[in-house]
C-alpha cells in the first residue's frame, strides 16, 4: 500500500506537468497579414502604409504610362494626392491626438497628419515643437523651420502658403540680409516647381529688393559666395531677374533680333553679377560654329556646313555616358535624361517639321557591352542608337574621338576636348554637356541654349518662325 | 526510383562527392523535364566535410556531413526563374523545373536576350592544384586518432588544448541545356573538384597566463605537420607563461609568418582600380587638375624594395579554385605597385579593352634569407609577435589599422628572447610597416581557411609569405587578454 502511495504521489506531479506542457503548446497559425492600418502602433508603420499604397498606385501607373518621356506638368505638385493615400493616412492617423504626440516626433507626425488633411493639427504640432526649442537656441528652431518647410513643400498637393509664412516670418525676423536672400530663393523655387507663378514673380521681386540693397562687403562676403551649391549669390539673383523679366517680355525681344534679347539677357547678368554683358554665360547672340564631324548620318549631311544659313535649328550635344551608358549587363543603356531629352526632340521635330535638327555625337572606343570597336562601327551603332528614337529627319554627325593613354601600368585612355565641344563652348565657364541644346536662329545665331525646356522652345522657335516668315 | 538516383540522393560513403558523370546525368533528367523552349542552366554543387573541434583536452565535436545543392535556372521569353533544391527524384526535379518556369513567367527580370550579352573573349580556366587523395581518404577514425595525438602532449604538460581539424572535398559544374557535349561558353563552369584541409591548435596554461597557437591550411592535408603544429603550440605556451607588462612604445618588430600575412590582409582590401581613381585609398597620388581625374600610384615604388606580390594559379602550393580571368599577375614588384584588380565593365570603359583582373586573394610573397633565430639574434631589443587578431582599418587613405598581438609576445633584449610580455595594441599601417623592413625570411604556407569556401562561392586565400622583421612598429596600450 505503501509502495502505490509513493507511485501515485510519483504520478501526479508527472501528470501536471505533461498537461502544463500540453497546454503551454499551440497550434502554429499564420499572422493577419490583413491591412488594418487602424491597428498600427507608430506614426512610422503608418507613413510605411501610406508609402506603400502610393508606390503601388505609381508602379501601376507605370505599367500604362511611361512618363519619363513626358515634360514636366509643373502644376503636378499642387494636385492632391491619390484618395486612396488620403485615406489610409486618415484611417490611421485617427489614433494619435495632436495633444498626445510627443513633441520631438514632430517630422513624422507631421507628415502624417498632412497626408491625413489635418493640416490645422499639423500647424498646432509646429507651433509646439517651435515653442519647445531653448528661447536661445536659434540653430535649433532654424533646423524645425528648414524641416517644416520641406514638409509643407513636399506634400501633396505643396501647402505653399504655410511654407511661405514661415519663410516670411524667419525672413521678418532675420537681420542677415544674404540669408534672407537664401530663404526667398528657396520659396521662389518651391513656387517654381509648383507652377504657381504668381507667388513666383511676387517672391522674386521681394529676392531682387533685397540684393539691390546687398552692401559691397555682403556681396564680397563668404556666406553670398557659399549660396546656390557654391556657385554664389549672383545666380540666385540672375534666376529672380529673369523671373521678373518674364516669359512674354523675353519672345518680344526676341521677336525683334536675337541681338536685342541678347542685349535683353546680358543686361540682366550685368545686374546680377556686376560684371561685364559679356560675361553672361549663356552664349545667345554668338554665332554658332559650322559642326564638323568623321561620320554623317546621312553621308551627304555635312556639306553645306551645319547649322543650315537660313533655317532654323536645334543643335543637341549628347555624351556617350549620358546615351550609350555603362557596359554593366545591367546598367547599359540611356540614363532618363537622355531619353527625355530625345523625346522631347521627337516632339518638337514632329511639332516644327521645318526646323533643322543635328544631333552631335563622338565615339568612346566602346559601345554598351560590345568588345572595342572601329571608329565606323562604333558610329554606325551610335546611329542606330538615336533612329531607336525616332525623330524625323535629324542628322547625325559623329566625331572619333581623338585619345591618348596614361603611360602603363595605368593605361587609362583620356580623351581630348572635341572640336565642336571646343567651339560651342565660346570660353565660358558652363561648359557642353550632355543633353546641351542650342537653338539657332536663320542667321545663324544663338538664340538660347541649354536652359531652355521643351515648353518654351517651342514658344521661341515659334517667335524664331514669325520673324522668319515676316523676313526679319 | 532508379537505383542511380537513390545512390545519387544518399552518396554514400564511396562517393562522398557527384563524379562528373553523375553532374551531366542529373542535369541530363532535369533538361528533360523543361517544357518549352528557351535555355535550361543547372548548377549541381556537392560536398563533403569531416570535422573535429576539441576544447579543454576534450573533444566537442566530431561529424562527417555530406550534401548536395542543385540550382535549376529557366528561361522563359525574358524572364528568368531559379530554384534550390537537394532532391534529386524524378518527382522533386520535375516539381523544381515547373517552380523555375512559374518564377521566370510571374516574376520576369528584365533581362538583356543572350545574344545582346557581352561577349566574352576566349581564356581557358588555368590548372591548378585544387584536389589531393590524402585529403579526401581521411576518416572520422583518422581524425579522431590525430587529435588524441594533438591532446596528449599538451595535457601530459597540464595544459589546457583546444583546436579544430577540417577535411572538406566538393564537386560543381554549372551546365547549360544547349551546349550538353559540345564546347561550354565561358559562363559555363566545367566540372571540377577540390578538397580542402586546416588545423589550429590553441594551448593554454591551467592558471591562464600563458597562451600558444599554431595552424595551418592547405588543399593536402599530406602536406599539414599536424604533430608540428601541436608541439609548436605547446612550445608557446609555455614560453608566453607570466608575462610581464611593457610600456607601449616603438618598437622593432619580428613578425612571424601569420602575423605579416594579417598585415597584407589589410592590403588586399584596397587593390581595386576603381579605389583610387576615384580619389580615395592608399594608392591615389593626386588629382590631376588639366586631366580631371585621379592619378594612381601604379608604377609607383610603395613597399620596400625587397617585396614581390604575386600570384600564379598554377602554382602548386597555392591551391585556387581555376575561375575565368585567373591569370599569373604580379601586384607589386620589387616594391613598385604594377597591378591592381578591375571588373570588366571597368575595362570597356576605361581602357577599351574586354577584359577582367580578379582580386588579389591568394598570393606568394618574396622573401629573404635570414632565419627567424638569426633576426633574434641580430636585434638589441624589439618584439617576437606570433600574430594579431581583431584587426581594423582605422584610416582608409594611409590603411593605419589598429589591433591586438595574441598568442605568444616575447621581448627580445640582446639578441635573446629575455621574457613574455603582455599582449599590446597596435595602431600602425602595413604600409609603414613594410617600407622599414630590416630582414626577411624564408616564404612558408600559413593559416588561411575560408569558411564554405566553395558553397558560398567565396575565393580561397592562400598564402606563402615569410617572417619579416620592421622597425619602430607602434604600440599604442597594453592589452590583459592573453
Amino acid at each position: 500500500m505503501r509502495q502505490m502511495k509513493i507511485s501515485l504521489a510519483l504520478l501526479v506531479p508527472s501528470a501536471v506537468l505533461c498537461t502544463m506542457s500540453a497546454s503551454a503548446q499551440t497550434r502554429f497559425q499564420w499572422p493577419d497579414t490583413s491591412e488594418h492600418v487602424a491597428h498600427y502602433a507608430s506614426m512610422e508603420e503608418c507613413l510605411a502604409a501610406a508609402g506603400r499604397v502610393t508606390g503601388s498606385i505609381m508602379r501601376r501607373r507605370e505599367l500604362t504610362e511611361w512618363h519619363d518621356t513626358m515634360p514636366r506638368d509643373p502644376r503636378e505638385a499642387l494636385e492632391p494626392q491619390p484618395e486612396p493615400v488620403t485615406q489610409v493616412s486618415s484611417k490611421c492617423a485617427a489614433q494619435f491626438a495632436e495633444a498626445k504626440v510627443d513633441v520631438h516626433d514632430f517630422a513624422p507626425a507631421m507628415k502624417l497628419f498632412l497626408a491625413a488633411g489635418r493640416d490645422s493639427d499639423a500647424a498646432t504640432l509646429l507651433e509646439r515643437r517651435i515653442a519647445a526649442a531653448p528661447p536661445r537656441s536659434a540653430r535649433e528652431r532654424g533646423a524645425v523651420v528648414d524641416s517644416a518647410v520641406e514638409l509643407y513643400t513636399n506634400a501633396k498637393p505643396s501647402r505653399l502658403d504655410a511654407a511661405e509664412g514661415l519663410l516670411m516670418h524667419r525672413a521678418r525676423t532675420s537681420t542677415d540680409r544674404v540669408e534672407r536672400m537664401k530663404t526667398y530663393f528657396s520659396l521662389l523655387v518651391a513656387s517654381r516647381n509648383a507652377g504657381d507663378t504668381a507667388r513666383t514673380v511676387r517672391i522674386a521681386r521681394m529676392l531682387v529688393g533685397i540684393a539691390d540693397s546687398l552692401t559691397v562687403p555682403e556681396r564680397q562676403s563668404d556666406e553670398f559666395e557659399r549660396l546656390f551649391d557654391g556657385n554664389g549669390g549672383q545666380l540666385m539673383i540672375y534666376d529672380a531677374l529673369d523671373e521678373l523679366t518674364g516669359l512674354k517680355a523675353r519672345m518680344d525681344s526676341l521677336r525683334k533680333s536675337t541681338a536685342a534679347y541678347a542685349a535683353l539677357e546680358r543686361g540682366n547678368w550685368s545686374i546680377a553679377t556686376g560684371e561685364r554683358p559679356e560675361a553672361l554665360q549663356i552664349p545667345i547672340g554668338q554665332r554658332a560654329a559650322p559642326l564638323s564631324a568623321d561620320f554623317w548620318f546621312p553621308s551627304t549631311a555635312g556639306s553645306p556646313p551645319r547649322p543650315t544659313r537660313g533655317r532654323i535649328a536645334l543643335v543637341l550635344f549628347l555624351e556617350h555616358t549620358d546615351c550609350i551608358g555603362m557596359p554593366s549587363t545591367d546598367d547599359a543603356g540611356p540614363t532618363t535624361q537622355c531619353t527625355m531629352r530625345m523625346a522631347e526632340l521627337r516632339r518638337l521635330a514632329h511639332r516644327f517639321p521645318s526646323v533643322e535638327i543635328d544631333i552631335v555625337m563622338s565615339t568612346h572606343g566602346q559601345f554598351m557591352y560590345l568588345p572595342p570597336t572601329s571608329p565606323a562601327e562604333e558610329a554606325t551603332l551610335i546611329k542606330q542608337m538615336v533612329d531607336s528614337y525616332q525623330v524625323p529627319e535629324a542628322v547625325l554627325g559623329v566625331t572619333s574621338t581623338p585619345f591618348w593613354r596614361l603611360p602603363d601600368p595605368d593605361s587609362r585612355r583620356v580623351e581630348k576636348i572635341l572640336p565642336n565641344v571646343a567651339r560651342y563652348d565660346f570660353g565660358k565657364s558652363w561648359k557642353v554637356g550632355s543633353g546641351s541644346m542650342f537653338l539657332v536662329d536663320p542667321d545663324g545665331l544663338i538664340a538660347d541654349a541649354w536652359r531652355l525646356g521643351e515648353d518654351e522652345l517651342g514658344h521661341f522657335i515659334e517667335v524664331l518662325m514669325q520673324r522668319q516668315n515676316k523676313g526679319n | 526510383m532508379s537505383a542511380r538516383s537513390d545512390r545519387l540522393i544518399r552518396l554514400a560513403d564511396d562517393a562522398r562527392i557527384l563524379s562528373e558523370q553523375d553532374c551531366e546525368s542529373i542535369a541530363k533528367r532535369v533538361f528533360a523535364f523543361a517544357s518549352g523552349p528557351g535555355e535550361t542552366y543547372v548548377s549541381v554543387m556537392s560536398w563533403w566535410q569531416g570535422e573535429l573541434r576539441w576544447a579543454r583536452n576534450r573533444t566537442s565535436l566530431a561529424s562527417d556531413r555530406r550534401d548536395i545543392r542543385l540550382e535549376i535556372t529557366r528561361d522563359v521569353g525574358v524572364g528568368r526563374g531559379n530554384v534550390e533544391t537537394n532532391q534529386l527524384d524524378d518527382v522533386s526535379l520535375e516539381s523544381a523545373v515547373r517552380a523555375a518556369e512559374r518564377s521566370a513567367v510571374l516574376a520576369p527580370q528584365v533581362r538583356r536576350p543572350p545574344q545582346l550579352q557581352p561577349p566574352l573573349p576566349h581564356a581557358e580556366r588555368p590548372k591548378t592544384a585544387i584536389w589531393s587523395d590524402a585529403t579526401y581518404a581521411v576518416t572520422p577514425e583518422v581524425r579522431g586518432e590525430a587529435a588524441r595525438a594533438l591532446i596528449a602532449p599538451a595535457e601530459a604538460k597540464g595544459m589546457s588544448s583546444a583546436g579544430y581539424l577540417e577535411m572538406r572535398a566538393g564537386s560543381r559544374a554549372r551546365l547549360s541545356s544547349q551546349r550538353m557535349g559540345s564546347a561550354p561558353a565561358p559562363w559555363d563552369v566545367p566540372y571540377a573538384s577540390w578538397t580542402q584541409a586546416q588545423c589550429s591548435m590553441t594551448v593554454r596554461d591551467k592558471e591562464g597566463t600563458g597562451s600558444g597557437w599554431a595552424g595551418l591550411s592547405s588543399y593536402d592535408w599530406a602536406r599539414i605537420d599536424a604533430p608540428a603544429l601541436a608541439a609548436r603550440a605547446l612550445e608557446k605556451c609555455v614560453a608566453s607563461q607570466h608575462p610581464v607588462a611593457l610600456e607601449p612604445g616603438r618598437y622593432t618588430v619580428i613578425l612571424e609568418p601569420q602575423a605579416v600575412a594579417e598585415m597584407v590582409s589589410i592590403i588586399e582590401t584596397s587593390m581595386y582600380r576603381e579605389i583610387p581613381e576615384f580619389g580615395h585609398g592608399p594608392w591615389v597620388l593626386a588629382h590631376d587638375d588639366v586631366l580631371g581625374l585621379w592619378r594612381s600610384k601604379l608604377g609607383l615604388k610603395v613597399l620596400d624594395e625587397r617585396i614581390t606580390i604575386s600570384h600564379d594559379p598554377a602554382d602548386p602550393m597555392l591551391g585556387i579554385f581555376p575561375e575565368f580571368w585567373m591569370q599569373p599577375l604580379t601586384w607589386f614588384d620589387k616594391g613598385v605597385l604594377t597591378n591592381l584588380s578591375f571588373h570588366r565593365d571597368y575595362a570597356l570603359q576605361m581602357l577599351n579593352v574586354n577584359a577582367a583582373r580578379r582580386p588579389l586573394t591568394g598570393y606568394r610573397m618574396s622573401g629573404g634569407p635570414t632565419s627567424v633565430e638569426e633576426m633574434i639574434r641580430t636585434t638589441t631589443r624589439g618584439l617576437l609577435v606570433s600574430h594579431f587578431s581583431n584587426i581594423r582599418v582605422l584610416d582608409g587613405d594611409s590603411l593605419l589599422s589598429t589591433g591586438l598581438t595574441r598568442d605568444g609576445l616575447w621581448l627580445i633584449e640582446h639578441g635573446k628572447i629575455s621574457k613574455a610580455v603582455k599582449n599590446l595594441r597596435f595602431t600602425e599601417s602595413p604600409l609603414f610597416a613594410f617600407n622599414s623592413i630590416d630582414q626577411m625570411g624564408e616564404p612558408v604556407p600559413v593559416f588561411r581557411p575560408v569558411k564554405n569556401a566553395y558553397e558560398e562561392n567565396a575565393p580561397l586565400t592562400p598564402a606563402i609569405v615569410p617572417p619579416i622583421k620592421s622597425r619602430d612598429f607602434s604600440f599604442t596600450s597594453t592589452i590583459d587578454a592573453i
